[in-house]
């Protein structure tokens, strides 16, 4: 880690990420598409069209959901 | 002449027959989205995709419920049941399942809305509400499923609610908005099938009484074909089910069977079942009998 990375949160475990850090550059580093998830931030639901332009602070606590089989 | 040759001048038996089939055929309208098929099945516990998605075809669904997880790091190998299952062709019904309190579970529903928001998918305005009270029966906490019922109502979901079979409950549960009561026939994938038949005549009485057209659906417990064609002919509007599928030992003949059941069971329900007798009542007409030749 160096001076300009961050440490998230991600789903229970802690992630070092790269400042500053949009919601898409999070997903490119953790090699995920957009398409069929959610992602919140501290609590906060983040909208699809936010993705490019919501900067993740030091310390947020992430969720990353997607669907999975279920009845 | 017998009655089954009887003339119809009038045409009522053509009309009454054209009748019954357009009915038959009528979309439920459940909140703002309409299904065709009277069975709506769960995506979960398939032995692969490939099984699942058979099983969807052969069931004629189209409306599958799915559940909402997270997303596992670093593994972009692992697939994405969304790459199987054509959100142009289903309306996904995402469920809270595995939520244990009203917050957790309206925090669910918000991310299952975001996703299908992203999809485009008709799905994104209605939620299979589900909070559970306890782990072994899988029971619905009553408390608070009614509180997450008020709060997904009032952020404009439909609200599709898994109850048990507690005829108070579900009439508190349409008041405070749900689009759909769903009563439990018995605990989730126990296959015990309907458990408490009595209960939930009366919620269907309680809740379609006066507003006929008010979606009640039978949800979880369901065994076989003959529990889904029971639930249809006790009047239930639709039939959701998962593990009965999911789980048989043929999913796709099974996926088949259910779908028949629901038919039959729907059509039984509107042809009108003849009243239960003690005593016998003879099929055959009662005179013209040949006599003994030796009496």
């Amino acid at each position: 880690m160096n001076s300009t990375d961050t440490t998230a949160t991600i789903n229970g475990k802690a992630t070092t990420l790269p400042l500053p850090c949009t919601i898409v550059q999070m997903l490119q580093k953790l090699e995920m598409k957009p398409r069929g998830i959610a992602v919140e931030v501290d609590g906060e639901l983040i909208s699809h069209d936010k993705f490019e332009t919501f900067c993740i602070s030091e310390g947020s606590s992430i969720e990353i959901v997607t669907f999975v089989g279920g009845g | 002449m017998s009655p089954e040759n009887a003339a119809d001048p009038a045409g009522t038996d053509q009309t009454r027959v054209a009748t019954s089939q357009s009915t038959l055929g009528e979309p439920l309208q459940i909140g703002r989205n309409q299904i065709q098929s009277r069975l709506i099945l769960g995506s979960g516990r398939y032995d692969s995709f490939e099984v699942m998605q058979e099983s969807l075809k052969a069931s004629g669904t189209d409306a599958v419920t799915i559940a909402i997880r997270r997303e596992k790091l670093h593994d972009s190998s692992s697939r994405n049941i969304l790459d199987f299952l054509d959100t142009s062709q289903f309306t996904l019904l995402p469920n809270t399942a595995g939520c244990y309190d009203a917050t957790t579970a309206v925090r669910c529903a918000r991310m299952g809305r975001e996703i299908l928001k992203g999809l485009e998918n008709p799905g994104k305005d209605w939620v299979k509400l589900e909070v559970l009270g306890d782990s072994q029966t899988l029971l619905p906490d009553p408390i608070e499923t009614l509180k997450a019922t008020e709060l997904l109502v009032a952020d404009g979901f439909d609200v599709l609610v898994y109850t048990s079979d507690d005829p108070i409950l579900a009439r508190r549960i349409k008041e405070a908005g749900a689009a759909s009561v769903m009563p439990a026939a018995s605990p989730i994938g126990s296959g015990l099938g309907i458990l408490n038949p009595n209960s939930l005549s009366i919620i269907l009485d309680t809740l379609k009484g006066s507003d006929p057209n008010y979606p009640v659906i039978i949800d979880a417990g369901i065994g076989t074909a003959s529990d889904a064609c029971l639930a249809m002919e006790m009047g239930f509007d639709a039939v959701l089910l998962n593990s009965a599928v999911a789980r048989s030992e043929q999913p796709v003949m099974m996926a088949n069977a259910m779908s028949l059941a629901v038919k039959a069971g729907r059509m039984a329900k509107m042809g009108g079942r003849i009243p239960k007798s003690r005593f016998g009542s003879a099929s055959s007409p009662e005179y013209g009998v040949i006599q003994d030749r030796n009496p």
